[in-house]
């Protein structure tokens, strides 16, 4: 009785496995696959940290040399655009969040809406970025022959080093998340996602939340290290 | 560990959840919502508390409430809460080595001056520091 219980067990399996398309040849189960994708996806933002991380260290080094330099280099930034950007991404995450619940719960309006919120939150991110970027191009705080040297120290010239290079590599990486997270988008909007079977989405979640942690980082190193005032504009 | 005589398919699925999490686990919207509403205040926190004037301690406070923020994404945002413990390997090994790669630097920076009065470096704003600081390793080493 036992071997025929088992036997019967097996039969189900495969048919399952070729009833569902989403399922590649090379993996013997959607659980297995799913695995797959999560472990592969959890290792890439682990590059991710180390490849930020060296920034974050590179920032921590020279924090520790210039203390006074870093201080007074943070009162040259926006903390109210970079507040309001920090609560832009936030709310992305939490879309994103919500189209994977809404691709869980097959409700498709609900995954391709929370989709295009979340494009949109990241373009206003990158405007909020640009109008940073072009005052600090203005104030003479852009590195190099731009910078100007007989108003600001070239320890604050450093800082602004690493404040370019952190924020501009995490700008990249909100570009190619609106690039993935349009492709998810349309493929949400042609029917690909539903209960069993929306992984794609949860790895570009997965991206999606790590941009989102490093700004959580980014903000409060690079806006509010020197400490703030309401209404004194730093 | 029970196997029962018919449950060897579940069996393999049991093992595999336990190592990568739940295939299906749906977070409610309502848990989103929670921990969308905690960051937000968490934001706001640490805008108020840099307007405060703490020395050292601002430092300390702002990158508490960012690890406290990291670990609500990570937890619910990114589902490690429900992940098995080969993903929570991985997850934290990233954040090992990168903790690795800190403490080494810094207890190099921190202790190579130590025939220099023990400070890692002159703390004199402006530009004649830089050029100091080459020079005294240049004839140290």
């Amino acid at each position: 009785m036992a071997d025929s219980t088992i036997a019967v067990t097996s039969t189900q399996a495969v048919e399952v496995h070729h009833e569902d398309p989403a399922l590649k040849h090379q993996f013997d189960t959607p659980e297995q696959q799913y695995g797959a994708s999560m472990f592969g996806m959890w290792m890439f933002l682990s590059t991710e940290i180390m490849m930020f991380g060296g920034l974050f260290l590179g920032y921590i080094v020279y924090r520790a040399l210039y203390p006074q330099a870093w201080h007074e280099a943070t009162l040259h930034q926006n903390w109210i655009i970079g507040g309001i950007n920090t609560i832009v991404l936030i709310t992305s995450s939490f879309t994103v969040a919500l189209s994977i619940y809404g691709a869980q719960t097959n409700k498709k309006r609900l995954t391709v809406g929370c989709l295009l919120l979340t494009i949109l939150f990241a373009f206003v991110f990158l405007v909020n970025k640009y109008i940073e970027y072009s005052a600090h191009y203005h104030e003479g705080l852009l590195p190099g022959k731009w910078f100007n040297t007989t108003e600001y120290s070239r320890q604050t010239e450093l800082f602004m080093l690493f404040y370019f290079v952190m924020t501009g590599l995490h700008g990249i990486h909100v570009l190619i998340g609106i690039l993935i997270l349009s492709y998810m988008a349309y493929k949400a909007w042609k029917n690909t996602f539903h209960s069993g079977y929306y992984t794609p989405l949860e790895v570009a979640g997965l991206y999606w939340h790590f941009v989102d942690i490093v700004w959580i980082f980014l903000f409060p190193l690079l806006y509010l290290m020197g400490g703030i005032t309401f209404g004194g504009g730093h | 560990m029970t196997v029962s005589h018919d449950a060897s398919g579940e069996a393999v699925l049991e093992h595999e959840e336990n190592i990568v999490g739940h295939l299906h686990h749906i977070v409610s919207w309502q848990t989103y919502l929670a921990v969308y509403a905690a960051l937000l205040f968490f934001t706001i926190v640490t805008v108020l508390v840099a307007t405060v004037h703490l020395g050292e301690f601002n430092t300390i406070v702002a990158l508490s409430i960012a690890v406290v923020k990291m670990l609500l994404v990570l937890l619910f945002f990114m589902h490690v809460r429900w992940s098995g413990s080969v993903l929570r390997m991985v997850v934290l090994a990233g954040f090992i080595w990168f903790g690795i790669m800190v403490v080494l630097t810094m207890s190099d920076y921190a202790s190579r001056h130590w025939d220099q009065g023990g400070s890692a470096a002159p703390n004199v704003p402006g530009v004649a520091p830089v050029v100091q600081q080459v020079n005294s390793e240049q004839t140290n080493h």
